[in-house]
């Protein structure tokens, strides 16, 4: 076992060390909105784009790791992927407690979430969002659409640009299917039953697979790769539906002059600020135009933060 | 002079070849005009494909069975999106679950086989399942999304800069 596995493991890092390159390279060469190509994995970006690493030797290490991740994630269909992520939602509310009572509220968060999410690779996911009441700010995506933010997170964002760059976050994280790799991952080392048929499985596995991503997905967190991605690709989302596309910028230098990683996702680890506010910039230089796009204060005041006082 | 050369490159890479197919992103308005003074003369549904026979300042210049118009640019997109609601109808992992109002991102009605038992096993309390239903189940109609945006001045509404 361990002998299939080490290799694999090395490779999947190589996979997510080199991910970010190519999704710049990537992301450069599919161009702008309306035409964004779908890079929906590291597999993906790699197959389309094989020239994006020089090195001939490192390119079939490369080839082989981003095969070898889509061929799990393959493995998980869509109505698989949204029958995880309701088992992992209903997890996640055993964490965090009943959602917020406040329908208005729920349904504002929800609109600027559809909004981003329809910028995002998969627009045909049917994505929900629900406002849990914590005062830790804390941001969730799971598989199958499913992403949570709390009121301690919205009492400190400013505007409705933060909130649509925060959720265009999360929406990345499902769109382009991070989470997913984490659960087929687990799946190919446990090998535990095929889920599509698990109606009457081993429940106690099940239990045991929901609990293990649910813990890797809220405590270890994503890759920092995976993080910086959708940074990035948060970015254009929230461009592509008017908003400026700075949102995150403000929560990541809060945190910067505090000289601590911190982040809306309530991970232990988390990539260096400065080096994610570096590579939103970056995004943002490609932008033509986005200083004009709109914030929206007023509206987040009066539907957000008078709501929560 | 070079970096305008890079630009032009990329701005060719990213144009949609004319006659090429793309597919709304979501429910969206198709006007007579490019522009919001352009009166809607239909509506496209999510995943429809349309065939892009050109483009005027932010709007593409389309074509459909029955007619034809104007969408702004970031209603469409390249990729033909997912059959989730004929998937879910297909597959026993999903049993019991249903994809309705597709045309606002969907709404999704019921629980999975999966994730009932899951919450049978966990003996997860009642509030719980039913914050899951409630949450997947939150309708945003097209109308409602559409006035959100007229409201916040947001991409076709607003200033969004053309592609």
């Amino acid at each position: 076992m361990m002998r299939t596995q080490l290799p694999i493991a090395a490779v999947m890092l190589f996979v997510a060390m080199t991910l970010c390159a190519a999704m710049l390279g990537a992301t450069l060469l599919s161009g702008c909105e309306g035409m964004q190509e779908s890079l929906r994995t590291a597999a993906d970006i790699v197959e389309r784009h094989p020239d994006l690493i020089g090195d001939e030797e490192d390119r079939e290490v490369w080839l082989a790791g981003a095969r070898a991740v889509r061929s799990w994630v393959s493995e998980i269909d869509t109505a698989e992927e949204i029958a995880i992520g309701q088992s992992l939602a209903l997890r996640a509310f055993a964490g965090f407690g009943p959602p917020h009572p406040d329908e208005r509220l729920q349904n504002y968060v929800a609109r600027v979430g559809r909004l981003v999410a329809m910028q995002s690779e998969r627009p045909e996911m049917p994505y929900s969002f629900a406002v849990v009441q914590s005062e830790t700010p804390n941001a969730l995506a799971l598989p199958g659409g499913f992403i949570f933010i709390s009121t301690g997170l919205l009492t400190r964002l400013n505007n409705e640009s933060e909130l649509a760059a925060v959720l265009a976050h999360e929406v990345c994280h499902v769109a382009q299917r991070h989470g997913l790799e984490i659960v087929a991952r687990d799946r190919r080392m446990r090998s535990l039953f095929e889920l599509g048929t698990a109606i009457d499985p081993d429940l106690a596995a099940y239990q045991e697979f929901i609990d293990r991503v649910y813990h890797r997905l809220t405590t270890e967190g994503y890759d920092h790769q995976y993080e910086w991605m959708a940074d990035e690709a948060g970015a254009r989302y929230a461009y592509y539906a008017g908003y400026h596309p700075g949102g995150l910028l403000p929560f990541l230098q809060e945190a910067q002059r505090a000289g601590r990683p911190r982040s809306f996702e309530a991970h232990r680890t988390h990539p260096d600020p400065a080096v994610r506010i570096s590579r939103i910039r970056a995004v943002l230089s490609e932008l033509p135009g986005y200083g004009a796009l709109p914030r929206l204060e007023d509206r987040y005041r009066r539907e957000v933060l008078e709501r929560l006082r | 002079m070079r970096g305008l050369l890079i630009v032009l490159l990329l701005a060719a890479l990213a144009a949609p070849a004319w006659g090429e197919t793309m597919y709304a992103r979501a429910s969206t308005p198709v006007r007579s005009a490019a522009g919001l003074t352009g009166t809607t003369v239909a509506t496209l549904q999510q995943g429809q494909a349309v065939t892009v026979r050109g483009r005027e300042g932010s709007y593409y210049r389309i074509a459909f069975p029955g007619g034809s118009g104007y969408v702004f640019h970031n209603r469409l997109s390249a990729d033909r999106p997912e059959d989730i609601a004929g998937l879910l109808s297909r597959r026993p992992a999903a049993r019991g679950l249903e994809l309705s109002e597709l045309e606002a991102g969907g709404a999704l009605r019921g629980l999975s086989p999966m994730a009932e038992n899951y919450a049978a096993a966990e003996d997860l309390p009642e509030w719980a399942v039913e914050a899951v239903r409630s949450m997947q189940e939150r309708a945003v109609t097209p109308q409602e999304l559409e006035e959100f945006q007229r409201e916040g001045r947001l991409g076709e509404y607003g200033e969004a800069p053309a592609p």
